[in-house]
């Protein structure tokens, strides 16, 4: 008896100890990750915060604003997969029936323009907390942080025109679903007040280390860019009557990138887009991918090599023996350009790839000229390792957005009118770098700068803005004119049916269908569709 | 543990794991048979709550490794759903209807240890007892926030007091086979279908017309005929008069019907029961080991590299293997790159694929044991009779262990692989759970009384460690270890790990008078890990009654006609909790990558994975039940009714934000539906001559609505069906949970005047780009042509009805027995075919194609260039009557006369012969309408991996 008291005893002391289980016991932390509310301590946390916002400017989600630009102007069609096509998604930007609202790219670039922008306004938030140890440096990340919430606004304005504006991260979700739409003026006004906040604190001096940040000249670069749009499109499509950037500020800004002596136009035009040659003096910024992450991620966010790459090349090729990487032939130079290099243009041969003469078997796709874009497509030599990750998310190719060539063009169209011997001098440096001195005009006309522009620039996404700049009409029959394709082409079908721009969208996006539907009632509204 | 019964002798048992095993004499009515109820059992006719009971012999008349495929059609209110029919692959079980739109599938208790569907896969049909369902949320409640799906109660054998040892070995082999193979177009048809698809498109002909070319039969070649399928198990129980025993050892392997070699399933189980007295002691514990290995293939992926989706599309025009002039294989493989001349992304020669594709293997190792103690307080204290106090503790400790070879390999461009690769996924999963639950039993006269109360908690935890590397110097799966790999530079590794726990507190009175008139009241109180600090604790209640009319002397009249009759009422509450860990808080990721610097540094940037909601708590599920229980002519046939209503509210939803937040949506909840049905059983037992009859029909009608939705839209989309068919799973409010949702057609444009009088009134085409051949599409909302706008609801993935029949027949030693399964009134979307793709082969369905005026008014022209968007458009095109009617299974026995058995020293030989899937009665075109899977991906055909149809022969022998 005393022994089955003891057994009893025990057994119901164990049974006491798990009574005795106290509300700790369901009150767990995660133990591999870091919740939102302690971290943002140190400068380390605020570097990698802002690595984040920058991953948001160049995140590849089933999209690359420049690739897309091209889609939509007169340098490329669509293409894809051979019969088809099969990338609804793009071929709609190039119908006359136009984009349908419910538009997955539509909505990706939507996502991704406000993923940053939420990203940059929460590091803007909690860059308060941060122990800051390191002088000047809460200041500059702050300003490229703005610089890269100024570049998504600018997405958005130029896409959406009309959109709302977040400057903050709210505090409830439902708070996100009233906020009302701003008239596109406010959206250029916020894209001014961060740029100009972000040019006043800027570094003009950049370290090698600091390759793929933002430099005082790369906002200057995009505020010139924004300025232009915004006096072509936005008064002249739009009929935006606000005043945005003085001209002269703008002009000012250019001659000091120009005359900073920080960037040259590299002697050969070709080497500009050398792979072993990336980050190289000519350019203001570039977008940095590259294979380190070893990526895959067939989503799209978390792609951080260059994804167009894979997009834009020739379908099983091959060059004798040498087979090419997988690509898929999108994004295909149409006529239109490959007409426009004069004969003698060494840019023909630096931007488009002749694959009828340099391959010796490929798969024609949707709306095949036989030309690719050179400039990014994959070549074997560089073709990432297989392996660990996905290697075709893993093109280490970064994306110039930004180069001397195309401020030197923006500041001799700028001059027109002005200063004429200025515009014509920044618009010969470019040419003769190309074509030799003997190829220098005498004449600056705004239609000179245009055709420069579109060869020296092309099929790095600027020709869609340069287009709509000169107004609806201007664009639309530019991306007419590049359905004329040659006689006797074999596809030719592929080519006419309902293809060019539907006017009455200005050339703009819709807002996406499932943002109307999850805001409140009445909040957003379609701008032009 | 004695029960005395009305009606019956006093009888004493041991109980063996967490529940009894009472056996009870023939001559007693069976309606005071016991029920596992959740921490005790009750007589069956005193249950007041909806509990359906599969007894272990019926489940192991099955020849399946997936318990839940056994109880499909064997009773009503349960519908199980293979996901497909490859070997081991998961079984979606819904206990009157979905409830969430996140996970709807059932708790299971297996001896006392809560698992999942998947987690119960080491135990063996032949190892079961007796399964019981709880429906109802009277009977579910006792498991608070995990009970609002339902409850599968899982008890295994145990041995008897003073029982000799019995021994036995059952064994079966069988060979399986597709049931049906699809009619897809050979070499001629092929040719003339692409090329004029081509021709149409206003491309010259995909392939020359004069070529020769191969016929290919890919379903030939990648279906494994006569694949085989065995089990042996070898198991003895038994008990002395203080301690039984019950243990088994079991093999079973299992190929499946595609891919020889790739697809299969192997697995060794090991269990062992034990209870024992010590003293005022009550001993007791199972434990449990598996080890399972399987293979397998893509069973339902349109974009799959290794499943049907790929035999169904590949042209026929294209050799498997090419030879040289003496007929020997050249090494090389054919594919439609290189062989027709055109590329077709994901698919390309199906045996190749199965042969380059990564080669993986899991295997897992299980451990599960559970091991308790009850006492009797009442042997220690005569005045405390009728308290017990039970105490159990259970673990699980589960190894699952994946190796991968990627071979390297050139097929074409786009199929290729450069450099061999090794990984391997180890994951650990671990899982306790105390239990320590107080009864009270005391008659006080005529009334009948049981308290009890309990408390647990629970813990699991899941850890994973990941590694690969490229170049291994040995070309072959076998020695897929990372030390063979050579490429420092390619080496991966990634290691996760998350908890979850549990902890409760619950009760129940069980109460009743003269066994006529019964009153159970239940309330639980859990907490939980996955919520946040505001909701960490719900509380579930319910209360239940029931009423013997067949006991009341007002129907003295009527005992002539009926012999039982019990009315039952419930209504309870319910929790569930399945939403994954930490969704309450906002965790920073750091998959933001961005490079600085000439060298390129990465930066691992990090921003929040999503948005927090502090707020979160469980779904409630709140249920309604009331049944009435009949047995008339002589009990011989016996029906039960029930009529419930289930309403699942704050569903634990993602629910659609707009993207301008700029950052994942938190999991809220929101949204309420509901399922109503009516359950009907009824079965007829008899005995004529010497013919033992046992014949049970069930049948279900089950409805779900949605109720609300907790977003402005009011709409929860998503499931993809062919290329572009985006969202076509859908639900709002009046619709059922997950709905197909596309544009509806109105047959063929039969001319040019038909495309044009398909206008508006002001004369604008609805479809302008279409052409006569072209399918017709509704227009809805009479504006802008077909847009997703125009989408309406055009078919219901989930059945109206389910329903079984089964026959059992005894007669001389012989037995019958035929399971018959019926799925009614519920739709599959056909996404076979990859229309985006040129060059992929056609049903043969397709031949009836629109070729002119009057040929079709279904099938479309085939063009390449769609403009119409006749497949590009998730449309009704796709939608397929999914009813299927199917012989599960039909057996017959033998066992031999026991002045045999005797003669040759054996207790029992039992020989027998059975088929499973013998028939299927259905209208459906593709391989199988039984398509399982979750509310936004179910009832989508995307190249299923089909049922097979088995032959078994099977011997049971005991010594």
């Amino acid at each position: 008896m005393k022994k089955q008291f003891i057994y009893i005893t025990t057994f119901l002391a164990l049974v006491f100890v798990q009574s005795a289980c106290t509300d700790e016991f369901i009150e767990l932390e995660p133990k591999v990750n870091q919740v939102e509310a302690n971290f943002y301590k140190t400068e380390a946390d605020a570097l990698l915060s802002v690595a984040a916002v920058y991953d948001a400017l160049t995140v590849q989600v089933w999209l690359h604003i420049p690739t897309l630009s091209d889609v939509f102007s007169d340098d490329t069609y669509t293409g894809g997969d051979p019969g088809a096509g099969g990338f609804d998604d793009w071929q709609q930007m190039e119908m006359t029936t136009g984009m349908v609202i419910n538009n997955e790219a539509a909505f990706n670039l939507w996502n991704r323009c406000y993923s940053g922008i939420y990203r940059a306004n929460l590091y803007l938030q909690k860059q308060e907390d941060i122990k800051w140890t390191t002088d000047g440096l809460k200041d500059r990340l702050a300003a490229e942080v703005k610089f890269l919430r100024a570049y998504f606004y600018w997405d958005l304005a130029r896409h959406y025109a009309s959109v709302p504006i977040i400057l903050e991260v709210l505090p409830n979700v439902e708070d996100y679903k009233n906020v009302s739409q701003s008239a596109p003026e406010a959206v250029y006004a916020q894209v001014k007040s961060d740029l100009l906040d972000a040019i006043a604190v800027l570094p003009t001096e950049l370290t090698p280390a600091d390759a793929g940040r933002v430099s005082k000249y790369a906002a200057q670069a995009l505020m010139a860019r924004v300025h232009m749009f915004y006096e072509g499109y936005g008064k002249g499509v739009l009929g935006l009557s606000d005043n945005l950037f003085v001209k002269s500020d703008v002009i000012d800004a250019l001659d000091e990138i120009i005359g900073s002596g920080k960037f040259r136009l590299l002697d050969d035009y070709a080497d500009v887009f050398d792979w072993n040659n990336q980050n190289n003096e000519e350019s203001l910024f570039e977008w940095q991918y590259s294979d380190k992450a070893k990526s895959g991620d067939w989503d799209g966010w978390n792609v951080n090599g260059n994804f167009s790459v894979l997009w834009i090349g020739p379908r099983e090729a091959k060059a004798g023996a040498v087979s090419f990487p997988e690509s898929w032939s999108f994004s295909i130079p149409t006529w239109s350009l490959i007409n426009e290099f004069e004969t003698d243009d060494p840019r023909k041969e630096a931007t488009l790839f002749n694959a009828e003469e340099e391959l010796t078997a490929y798969t024609k796709g949707f709306q095949n000229t036989g030309y690719f874009n050179k400039k990014y497509m994959g070549f074997p030599e560089f073709k990432p390792t297989e392996g660990a990750g996905e290697w075709k998310h893993n093109w280490d190719r970064n994306h110039v957005d930004m180069r001397l060539a195309e401020v030197l063009l923006m500041a001799a169209e700028l001059n027109i009118g002005k200063d004429d011997t200025k515009a014509l001098g920044y618009l010969n440096e470019v040419r003769t770098r190309a074509m030799g001195d003997d190829a220098a005009l005498d004449v600056i006309t705004l239609d000179a700068v245009f055709h420069e522009k579109r060869v020296e620039l092309a099929l790095e996404g600027h020709r869609k803005w340069d287009i709509l700049r000169r107004g609806i009409a201007f664009a639309k029959d530019k991306i007419a004119e590049s359905y004329n394709v040659p006689d006797g082409i074999p596809n030719a079908s592929e080519f006419t049916a309902i293809r060019g721009l539907r006017e009455d969208t200005k050339g703009l996006f819709p807002i996406p269908a499932s943002e109307i539907r999850n805001t409140n009632e009445g909040v957003l509204k379609q701008y032009v569709y | 543990m004695v029960f005395s019964f009305i009606g019956m002798q006093a009888q004493q048992h041991v109980v063996s794991g967490t529940t009894i095993n009472v056996v009870l004499q023939n001559d007693v009515s069976d309606l005071d048979e016991v029920v596992v109820i959740g921490y005790g059992v009750q007589k069956k006719s005193l249950v007041t709550g909806a509990i359906a009971q599969v007894s272990g012999e019926e489940l192991s008349k099955n020849s399946t490794v997936r318990i839940a495929q056994a109880i499909q059609g064997k009773t009503a209110g349960v519908v199980a759903v293979a996901n497909s029919g490859q070997p081991g692959d998961a079984v979606s079980v819904r206990i009157r209807g979905v409830g969430t739109n996140g996970d709807s599938s059932p708790l299971y208790i297996v001896d006392g240890l809560p698992l999942s569907e998947e987690g119960i896969d080491f135990l063996n049909p032949a190892d079961i007892a007796s399964l019981e369902i709880l429906k109802d949320a009277a009977a579910s409640a006792i498991y608070g926030a995990r009970g609002a799906n339902g409850v599968v109660l899982i008890t295994t054998k145990g041995g008897k007091i003073n029982t000799p040892m019995t021994v036995r070995y059952d064994a079966y082999y069988g060979v399986q086979n597709p049931w049906k193979k699809l009619d897809v177009l050979g070499r001629d048809n092929y040719i003339m279908l692409s090329n004029e698809a081509n021709i149409n498109g206003g491309f010259g002909p995909l392939v020359d017309p004069d070529g020769v070319y191969a016929d290919t039969d890919w379903q030939d070649e990648m279906f494994f005929e006569y694949a085989p399928k065995q089990s042996h198990t070898l198991s003895f129980d038994g008990g002395s008069e203080k301690t039984t025993y019950s243990s088994s050892i079991n093999y079973y392997q299992q190929d499946g019907i595609i891919a020889k070699g790739k697809s299969n399933y192997e697995k060794i189980a090991f269990r062992l029961n034990t209870v024992t007295q010590f003293g005022l002691l009550k001993l007791g514990s199972n434990i449990n080991y598996a080890n399972i290995t399987n293979r397998g293939i893509d069973a339902n992926n349109r974009y799959g590299s290794t499943g049907l989706t790929q035999a169904l599309n590949a042209p026929p025009i294209v050799p498997v293997k090419h030879y040289n002039d003496e007929g020997i294989w050249d090494g090389t493989w054919g594919n439609p790159f290189d062989d027709i001349g055109v590329g077709m992304q994901e698919i390309t020669n199906p045996i190749a694929m199965l042969q380059y594709n990564p080669e993986a293997k899991t295997r897992t190792n299980k451990f599960i044991g559970n091991f308790y103690a009850e006492f009797d307080f009442g042997q220690l204290i005569p005045v405390l009779n009728g308290l017990k106090l039970k105490s159990s503790y259970g673990q699980e400790f589960s190894l699952g262990n994946k190796d991968t070879y990627s071979p390297a390999y050139y097929l074409d461009g786009t199929h290729s692989n450069a450099v061999n690769k090794v990984s391997k996924h180890m994951q650990l999963w671990t899982k306790w759970n105390i239990e320590n639950v107080l009864t009270y039993t005391k008659d006080i006269g005529s009334h009948h009384l049981t308290l009890m109360a309990g408390t647990t908690a629970f813990k699991e935890e899941w850890e994973d460690l990941s590694g690969g590397k490229s170049d291994v110097i040995f070309d072959d799966f076998e020695h897929a270890y990372i030390k063979n790999a050579t490429d420092m530079e390619s080496v991966e590794v990634g290691g996760d790990y998350t908890e979850h726990t549990l902890q409760s507190y619950f009760g129940r009175l069980n109460y009743d008078y003269k066994d006529k008139y019964m009153f159970t009241a239940v309330v639980r109180r859990d907490g939980s890990s996955r919520f946040g600090t505001e909701n960490k604790y719900g509380v579930f209640p319910a209360v239940s009654g029931g009423w013997i009319l067949s006991q009341e002397d007002f129907m003295n009249g009527l005992r002539n006609h009926i012999d039982f009759l019990k009315l039952r009422a419930s209504w309870g509450q319910n929790g569930n909790e399945n939403i994954g860990d930490f969704k309450y808080t906002s965790l920073i990721g750091n998959g933001n990558v961005y490079y600085f610097g000439a060298s390129k540094t990465q930066y691992n940037g990090t921003s929040p994975d999503g948005l927090a909601n502090p707020s979160l708590k469980w779904e409630t599920s709140e249920q309604t039940n009331l049944g009435l229980d009949l047995g008339v002519l002589n009990n011989k046939l016996r029906i039960t009714l029930d009529y419930y209503v289930k309403s699942t509210k704050d569903w634990l939803v993602v629910a659609p934000i707009p993207a301008l937040v700029g950052n994942s949506a938190p999991v809220i909840n929101g949204g309420e539906v509901e399922n109503s049905g009516i359950e009907i059983e009824t079965s007829y037992k008899d005995n004529i001559g010497k013919l033992k009859l046992n014949v049970s029909i069930n049948g279900s009608f089950n409805n779900n609505e949605v109720k609300d939705i907790q977003n402005s839209e009011k709409v929860l989309s998503d499931g993809k069906g062919g290329h572009t068919h985006d969202d076509i799973l859908y639900a709002t409010i009046g619709t059922a949970l997950g709905v197909f949702h596309g544009i509806k057609t109105n047959g063929i444009f039969q001319n040019e005047a038909e495309v044009l009088a398909h206008a508006y009134e002001d004369g604008t085409l609805i479809q302008p780009n279409a052409k006569p051949g072209d399918i017709r599409f509704v227009d809805q909302d009479g504006k802008d042509g077909i847009k997703d706008e125009d989408r309406v609801i055009i078919g219901d993935p989930y059945p109206d009805f389910t329903g079984g029949l089964n026959i059992n027949l005894d007669y001389m030693g012989f037995d019958f027995n035929m399971a018959w399964y019926a799925a009614l009134g519920q739709e599959v979307w056909d996404a076979t075919r990859r229309y985006d793709l040129v060059g992929t082969n056609f049903r043969s369905d397709y031949l009836n194609r629109w070729t002119g005026e009057g040929t079709s008014d279904y099938y479309p022209r085939l063009t390449v260039t769609d403009l119409n968007g006749n497949f590009t458009t998730a449309s009704d095109f796709f939608i397929q009557d999914g009813s299927f009617v199917r012989l599960k299974n039909v057996t017959l026995g033998y066992s031999l006369p026991k002045k045999i058995t005797d003669a040759i020293k054996l207790r029992k030989v039992r020989l027998y012969v059975s088929a499973e899937n013998l028939f299927t009665f259905t209208k459906y075109k593709g391989m199988d309408p039984e398509i399982g899977g979750g509310v936004f991906d179910n009832g989508i055909d995307q190249g299923i991996y089909p049922q097979a149809k088995t032959f078994l022969g099977g011997i049971s022998v005991a010594f």
